[in-house]
């Protein structure tokens, strides 16, 4: 017997799934921790 | 339990993401939003100590990939804290147009405190980018080793960092190439401690930063600019020094900036530098791609503080540093026909704020420059 195909997702579905997968990657790399911080001021 | 959502899985769901993240990569790149921050100085101590170096990467990264204004030609500038202040492209224009009135030049000033040749170098890999007609190489020496606290490629410079070849300087650990290579390939990562801090500083604008001033018109106006009240009381110990301009006179004005008359970072022994130590082979590269470009380049010997003639014990430089270094720079620059125009002797001392730094403007270190500036566009 064939298992039921799974329905379509809906647009509006898929839209919300884009912007969180796309968000998360953004913040993911936007904030992630790294060595930002070690500048050393030499100069005036 | 709940059955998962059929857009979770969706090839339909990532292929949008990637949409969504292309269009995020364009924002990131070309939104005043994040490089609209004009108030590259920052004023208070703390933060001027960790922040100022990375603004004026971050205005390097601003010029070199986003839309510049039209202009006919255009002049870049790389170079350290030496050339940072002193050629701000405001006074070097100003110092063209009174030269030769008619040239619509505009001057991208592309240096950063505290740059060496590694650092410089990864600059100059953008440079094409800009299209200028003269390419201008600030050294002082010592941008061609390694001291206490700078390597020959630093973290500033770092950021800037991108390309799929290795630079002269190999990459510390695979690790460190990979990151390069998304830098290169994915410009909101590479971006991303400017869009980061942009961001932030349009949220909470740190109030006390300013734009730099495009004219001083005095010693004094540099160092309320610089200092604030402190830079008040340091005028009067400027002009105790002009009134009898000794060298230790100078020294104590610089103290009374609480800038330490002594080096921060002290240079090595000058016979450390030779034609094969690393910093001068990472030169030997960046002048064989400058002799290449599509551009007049010379490199300037820049200013010395004719004080320090007086300082014959090494107490405020490293004696000998200085001729060591025009003599290597002399020779690599040979060996790609590149011009050196020594311009050691150009300032006298009241031209300097401190042994290193001409006054921003009022120096008038803006105007040799300018004329060497035109000598190269004629050639």
């Amino acid at each position: 017997m064939r298992a039921n195909p799974e329905p379509a997702p809906s647009l509006a579905a898929v839209l919300l799934r884009a912007l969180l997968y796309a968000g998360a990657i953004t913040v993911l790399v936007l904030y992630a921790p790294d060595d930002g911080g070690r500048f050393i001021y030499v100069g005036f | 339990m709940r059955a998962p959502q059929p857009a979770a899985g969706s090839w339909r769901s990532w292929a949008l993401a990637v949409a969504i993240l292309v269009g995020l990569n364009a924002l990131v790149l070309h939104t005043p939003l994040i490089w609209g921050k004009t108030t590259l100085w920052v004023q208070e101590p703390r933060e001027r100590l960790r922040w100022t170096g990375f603004w004026q990467v971050y205005d390097v990264a601003r010029t070199l990939h986003r839309p510049q204004p039209d202009a006919a030609e255009r002049v870049a500038l790389i170079g350290n804290s030496l050339m940072w202040f002193a050629a701000q492209d405001a006074y070097v224009e100003r110092a063209l147009r009174q030269l030769a009135p008619d040239a619509d030049v505009q001057v991208d000033n592309l240096s950063f405190f505290g740059a060496k040749i590694g650092d410089i170098e990864i600059v100059s890999r953008e440079l094409a980018r800009l299209q200028p007609s003269v390419v201008v190489l600030a050294l002082g020496g010592s941008e061609l080793v390694v001291t206490k606290h700078l390597q020959l490629i630093n973290p500033t410079g770092r950021l800037l960092d991108a390309g799929w070849r290795d630079g002269p300087l190999p990459p510390r650990s695979r690790s460190e190439r990979v990151d390069r290579w998304l830098r290169t390939a994915w410009p909101m990562y590479r971006f991303r401690h400017f869009a980061r801090a942009g961001l932030a500083d349009r949220l909470r604008p740190a109030a006390a930063d300013q734009s730099i001033p495009t004219h001083f018109g005095s010693p004094a106006e540099v160092l309320a600019f610089l200092e604030g009240a402190r830079g008040t009381s340091a005028v009067a110990t400027y002009e105790a020094w002009r009134a009898a301009p000794t060298l230790e006179g100078f020294a104590a004005f610089m103290r009374a900036r609480g800038v330490p008359a002594e080096p921060i970072d002290p240079l090595p022994d000058p016979a450390t530098l030779t034609l094969e130590s690393p910093g001068v082979a990472v030169l030997d590269r960046l002048l064989a791609r400058l002799a290449a470009g599509p551009w007049q380049t010379f490199i300037v010997l820049m200013p010395e503080n004719p004080l320090l003639d007086a300082d014959r014990e090494g107490r405020y430089h490293r004696l000998g540093f200085s001729a060591r270094a025009a003599e290597v720079i002399g020779r690599v620059a040979a060996r790609h026909a590149v011009r050196v125009v020594d311009g050691r002797r150009w300032l006298p001392a009241e031209a300097f704020i401190d042994f290193q730094h001409p006054w921003p403007d009022v120096s008038g270190f803006q105007v040799p420059l300018a004329e060497e500036i035109l000598r190269a566009r004629q050639s």
